[in-house]
């Protein structure tokens, strides 16, 4: 049975709210400054080492922030609370899928920060960082101690290999986790469904002449994948409990003139329910191991990325101080499967949510943005919820 | 060349030597300074803003290196000036002030005018076109003026990111150093030719020596500035400091071209100030260029003449020749 701190006795007074909103905007200044200088460390993700060290050089200039590293390059400052009885972990993560060759210099107007992977996540990493500065402009000492994560490895074959490593070390510890996202003020996400990811690839033997007319006729890889994908089509999937399959990229080929040698399917399944999972597994085996026999294809699939289903219900302490929060802003909450890497965190059953910080448009084009007037709800959305769960009492799993 | 390889030596940093903040704020308030950063702009509504967030909070709100950010503007119509005081900036539309001195347009006449409206004891220009701006632009060219008693004025050179076939880098300036300012300066001004890019738009200075010289309102406030400061406090007040990469927008060549012509303009007239005979003779026929292995800087020296032929007419071989052609033909007929 779980002990219930009612979130409505820490509500903070208007006044108090008020000093908060004054010292939040004195800070956003530094809030801004620190996402323009991320945009200086490119991070694509295997390649964060150079933002890792900026973070952390950031955290080494703040006296209140003990930082450290580990294997993967994670980016880890400890505030030490008052009583340090509970540890609060707030994470983002510091990679992305942009290569060097895109422009991620931020653009700031009156009213907009615009840039590539300004709002998804730059702007959650720099929140991450600017934090302790928050704290000291509010003069707020914190009972928990609160440990601030960036995370490496988060995006694609990365698969949360930065929180996965940090929490085998350190998980038996946290008490609770906030994950920070750019993108959507009011978003809240404390449940996920069971997840795996396949690559699969068509490869046919190396043709003898590359660019032969007679064999363009025959088979080649790009329509080997084009039958797996019709399989994959043609799998029938539950609607309860709910199951989705989902291609979300296929590269294949080389030029227009030669028979194409390889060709790569990226899905996504996710349910409801864990045991979906190996039944879906074995059929998309099963249906490559044909389509390979009959077009003399070698087809491989490779799955990762699995968790199981978890959460958080909506009675949970975390999640109705988190929903209180977000209504007491204005905003209308707005929760969702959540694909962040609070997964890792809940299916260790570590109570977690991930919030968004402000509004705006996200993608990897510099027109990506963030609005400044939501940002300062965001901050103060965040500030508060970090104050009541400081003030609440247990905060264990149901 | 000694001399002038001697000073590359001591008067060459990189902004890394003075990352630690925390010291040059110390530096700073023991000395009681008070420090400045200008930067002079015209319809930049796409850079300004960051520039400004960037240099306050990191050099204002996290170390109190700077007392003042202003922006002075020539008269932007886009929002240059909104977004500066938003985020922080003291902004001053540069024609509005000293109206008695007569109104000029252009880059120079802000900084001129930056003497006049800034507090700071030093004050750092730095150009508002910048998309990779950081701390480094104000701390790299601050870190020797507090450093180093001696020194007066600091200059900014950035890294250019290209090698040569030979993988040695060319570590000189843009086209119009290369082109023009160089070879004038190897002719003219020898001892200038270290400075590695001259035309760069960021440099600071102590107001004492500032106030002393004259400043072109246009393209040549740089040239003027170099020119002047060296000769009046010779090459030792000078340093320069790499501040590793510059990105901002590229000028077509016809831009170029007026840059040029200005610069040309202010050469001349320093020309006329220092030189007893201007224009007859060069004090050199050497071009110094620069090259870089790593952080070692170093000049290397080409011995240019030109020479000229004369007329072919009058090549006493080619007369002969003709003469012998006409004579044949005469023949003939």
């Amino acid at each position: 049975m779980i002990k219930t701190n009612h979130p409505k006795n820490t509500v903070e007074t208007a006044e108090q709210k008020e000093k908060w909103r004054a010292g939040i905007r004195e800070a956003r200044e530094m809030l801004l400054g620190n996402l323009a200088l991320l945009a200086e460390y490119p991070a694509q993700t295997f390649y964060e080492r150079k933002r890792a060290e900026f973070i952390l050089s950031r955290y080494a200039e703040m006296a209140t922030v003990d930082p450290t590293t580990d294997r993967m390059h994670n980016a880890i400052g400890l505030v030490s609370g008052k009583t340090g009885k509970r540890n609060l972990l707030i994470c983002s993560h510091m990679d992305n899928q942009f290569n060097l060759n895109i422009d991620q210099s931020i653009n700031v107007s009156v009213d907009r920060v615009q840039g590539a992977g300004v709002a998804d996540d730059n702007l959650g990493i720099a929140t991450l960082i600017t934090l302790p500065d928050i704290f000291r402009k509010l003069e707020l000492e914190l009972d928990c101690n609160i440990i601030l994560l960036g995370t490496t490895r988060y995006h694609g074959r990365g698969d949360f290999e930065g929180i996965r490593t940090f929490l085998k070390k350190y998980g038996d510890r946290i008490d609770a986790v906030i994950n920070l996202t750019g993108l959507s003020l009011g978003s809240l996400d404390y449940f996920c469904s069971s997840r795996v990811r396949c690559d699969i690839h068509c490869e046919l033997q190396e043709p003898e002449i590359e660019s032969s007319w007679s064999r363009m006729s025959e088979s080649n890889a790009i329509l080997v994948a084009n039958e797996v994908i019709n399989s994959l089509n043609s799998i029938p999937l539950p609607k309860k409990p709910k199951t989705v399959l989902n291609i979300g990229m296929i590269s294949g080929g080389e030029r227009y003139s030669t028979v194409s040698h390889d060709a790569h399917i990226n899905l996504e399944i996710l349910s409801d329910e864990n045991s979906m999972m190996d039944r879906l597994c074995e059929q998309i085996i099963d249906n490559c191991t044909d389509i390979a026999a009959k077009n003399g294809a070698n087809i491989t699939c490779d799955f990762f990325g699995r968790h199981e289903a978890s959460g958080l219900s909506s009675s949970h302490p975390l999640v109705k101080c988190a929903l209180e929060t977000i209504k007491d802003l204005g905003y209308k909450p707005r929760t969702e499967y959540s694909s962040t890497q609070i997964t890792v965190c809940l299916a260790q059953g570590i109570p977690s949510i991930s919030i968004g910080l402000a509004e705006g448009t996200g993608g990897s084009s510099n027109r990506s943005f963030i609005e400044l007037d939501s940002l300062e709800q965001g901050l103060l959305q965040l500030i508060t919820l970090i104050c009541k769960i400081d003030k609440m009492g247990n905060l264990a799993n149901e | 060349m000694n001399k002038l390889q001697q000073w590359l030596k001591s008067r060459t940093f990189h902004y890394s030597d003075f990352a630690d903040i925390g010291k040059l704020v110390k530096i700073k308030k023991r000395k009681g300074l008070k420090i400045s950063l200008c930067f002079p702009t015209l319809n930049e509504e796409k850079t300004i803003g960051k520039s400004v967030i960037v240099m306050k909070s990191e050099l204002m709100d996290r170390y109190p290196l700077l007392d003042e950010i202003a922006v002075i503007d020539s008269g932007s119509t886009d929002k240059t000036m909104e977004i500066a005081a938003k985020f922080g900036a003291d902004t001053y539309l540069a024609s509005d002030y000293l109206k008695e001195e007569g109104t000029c347009y252009g880059k120079g006449e802000n900084l001129w005018k930056a003497l006049y409206l800034l507090k700071g004891d030093v004050i750092i220009y730095v150009d508002a076109d910048i998309s990779n701006i950081h701390p480094r632009f104000v701390y790299g060219l601050l870190g020797p003026l507090l450093i180093k008693p001696d020194i007066k004025f600091v200059k900014a050179f950035y890294n250019r990111p290209f090698k040569s076939a030979d993988n040695i880098t060319p570590a000189g300036g843009g086209r119009v150093t290369e082109i023009l300012i160089r070879p004038l300066f190897s002719q003219f001004f020898p001892e200038l030719t270290g400075i590695i890019q001259p035309l760069s738009g960021e440099y600071a200075g102590y107001r004492e020596i500032l106030t002393e010289i004259n400043f072109p309102i246009g393209y040549g406030v740089e040239t003027g500035m170099l020119i002047d400061l060296h000769q009046k406090y010779g090459l030792d007040a000078i340093a320069q400091t790499n501040l590793d990469l510059r990105i901002h927008r590229n000028q077509s060549v016809a831009s170029l071209g007026k840059m040029s012509f200005g610069i040309l303009q202010t050469f001349w007239n320093r020309l006329a100030k220092y030189k007893e005979q201007p224009l007859l003779t060069p004090d050199s026929l050497t071009l110094r260029q620069m090259t870089s292995d790593k952080d070692d800087y170093n000049l290397i020296q080409h011995e240019i003449k030109e020479k000229e032929r004369q007329p072919m007419s009058q090549v006493k071989e080619y007369q002969n020749m003709i003469k012998e052609l006409k004579k044949n033909d005469n023949s003939r007929k």
